[in-house]
């Protein structure tokens, strides 16, 4: 039981809880905005199996491919397979049996369903992890199509279609990716440079980079804005968002123009809870 | 610089919270003007709560946070001179724009006295219509009488607006770390009694 106990603990970095919290989050957003059909808890419960286990199998089967790179960051060499805490074969094996499990739970539940978590997964570990991350700085297009996907997914086990909402929804997590990804690659410049991974900062300069998550930031905010114009939010919610509109807005063009790790910073944050309340938003009052 | 303490992102959270519920839930029988101006300030709540939030209180230092904070005040008081004062709004209006634009050039290109004296007139101007018209129409009877929670969140903003300022002066009335450690519950306190009162 102990050795059980310890296992779970040293996997546990490896699904990278917080991250697979936010895309868990923003499955429940994506069914929750559908209204109708009423709440099933037994669909819901399937929903946040099947992409829990899809979602961290994938962030373990990232960690495999991605041990080499990760030992040559001092942010991530601790790691447990960076660190070699973990045998890489067992790793590769867990992940593939728990991104299995959670594909073959959302065929169960629907086909359909299953095919976006397949695409999502598929995105994320072969197109970005596997082939384009050491590649190009573009890479990150095609990891926010998969960060993109769940929420996706979510809206299509609710309504057991694709439609053009879900795809706004998704649409809205790829533009806000960049913000994201490219701020956060600022901050971290000399571990990406030091792993040779290529990175917007690395490849085209600050200043692009800048402008790319100035327009990344105003993408995501008009998405967001139709997203909820389209879901029939209510004035009050309405709001709420331009408040919170203004404030993203306001940061990324303060941070276009005043360069400082701080704002820097200060934006990576912020567009994460502004992610965060819309998406709260859309669950309290869509 | 203090650092904030949990305490304060704790207080810090609540007034988010609170502010973004009466955003969300309304504001009672006010037009449609009124409405504008509380989600103005309401809204300048949040924003400065989350940018306190995230990039702790250092963010007090910068230019764009000082003129932002200025709305605060001349947003709540114009919406409340609006609804109850209609014949000087136009007049207050007028006063609100210049003075915040007063607030905006001197901040950025003025003197510093200059500066400090265009906040304390719109701080202290806005401050005084915030907390004495709600208690005059609480006791006079022609509001519903919970806008005395108005007041007294008007007395509160003065209050910090007061001791930032000073302290910005470089007269402060308490230290600097007292000023800093009172800032996250009295942001609370603010927000929660303009919640009650409008």
């Amino acid at each position: 039981m102990r050795k059980i106990f310890c296992k779970i603990k040293l996997y546990l970095p490896l699904i990278k809880s917080l991250q697979t919290a936010l895309l868990l989050f923003t499955g429940i957003t994506g069914f929750m905005s559908a209204k109708c059909p009423v709440m099933n808890y037994k669909i819901f419960i399937s929903l946040l199996g099947s992409l829990f286990l899809t979602i961290s199998g994938s962030t373990i089967l990232n960690m495999y491919f991605d041990r080499d790179i990760d030992k040559k960051m001092p942010r991530t060499a601790h790691r447990p397979l960076a660190s070699g805490r973990i045998n890489e074969k067992e790793a590769l094996t867990v992940g593939l049996l728990i991104s299995g499990f959670g594909l073959l739970w959302a065929a169960l539940v629907s086909p359909l369903y299953a095919f976006i978590v397949f695409l999502g997964l598929f995105f994320d570990v072969v197109v970005y992890t596997v082939w384009l991350k050491r590649k190009t700085p573009w890479s990150i297009v095609w990891g926010g199509i998969s960060g993109g996907m769940p929420i996706l997914a979510g809206r299509v086990l609710a309504t057991g279609r694709v439609d053009w909402i879900g795809i706004l929804l998704a649409f809205s997590i790829l533009l806000w990716i960049p913000t994201h990804i490219l701020t956060f690659s600022m901050i971290y410049y000399e571990d990406y440079h030091r792993a040779g991974i290529p990175t917007f900062p690395s490849v085209y300069g600050f200043e692009y980079t800048r402008l790319i998550i100035f327009i990344s930031s105003i993408g995501t905010a008009i998405s967001v804005s139709i997203g909820f114009l389209s879901l029939g939010m209510s004035w009050g919610y309405m709001r709420l968002l331009a408040v919170l509109t203004v404030g993203f807005v306001g940061l990324a063009i303060f941070t276009l123009f005043k360069h400082s790790q701080k704002t820097n910073f200060g934006l990576f944050k912020y567009a994460s809870l502004y992610m965060l309340g819309a998406m709260l938003m859309i669950i309290l009052g869509g | 610089m203090k650092k904030l303490s949990v305490l304060d992102r704790l207080l810090l959270l609540l007034t988010i919270l609170l502010a973004s519920y009466k955003i969300v839930k309304g504001m009672g029988t006010y037009d449609d003007l009124s409405v504008f101006f509380f989600t103005l300030g309401f809204g300048v709540i949040i924003v400065a709560s989350l940018s306190i939030f995230i990039m702790d209180l250092e963010i007090l230092s910068n230019k764009f946070v000082v003129v932002a904070a200025t709305l605060i005040p001349l947003s709540l008081s114009l919406a409340l001179v609006e609804t109850f004062l209609k014949k000087f709004y136009t007049l207050y209006m007028v006063f609100a724009m210049v003075i915040f634009l007063a607030i905006l050039i001197f901040r950025f290109w003025g003197g510093r006295l200059l500066s400090i004296l265009s906040i304390i007139i719109g701080h202290g101007i806005a401050g005084l219509i915030i907390t004495f018209l709600p208690l005059f129409l609480y006791f006079s009877g022609k509001a519903n009488p919970k806008i005395v929670f108005v007041g007294v969140g008007g007395a509160l903003i003065g209050i910090g607006g007061l001791l930032l300022s000073f302290l910005k002066a470089g007269k402060p009335l308490l230290s600097e770390r007292m000023i800093l450690t009172v800032l996250s519950p009295l942001l609370f306190l603010m927000t929660l009694f303009f919640v009650l009162g409008v």
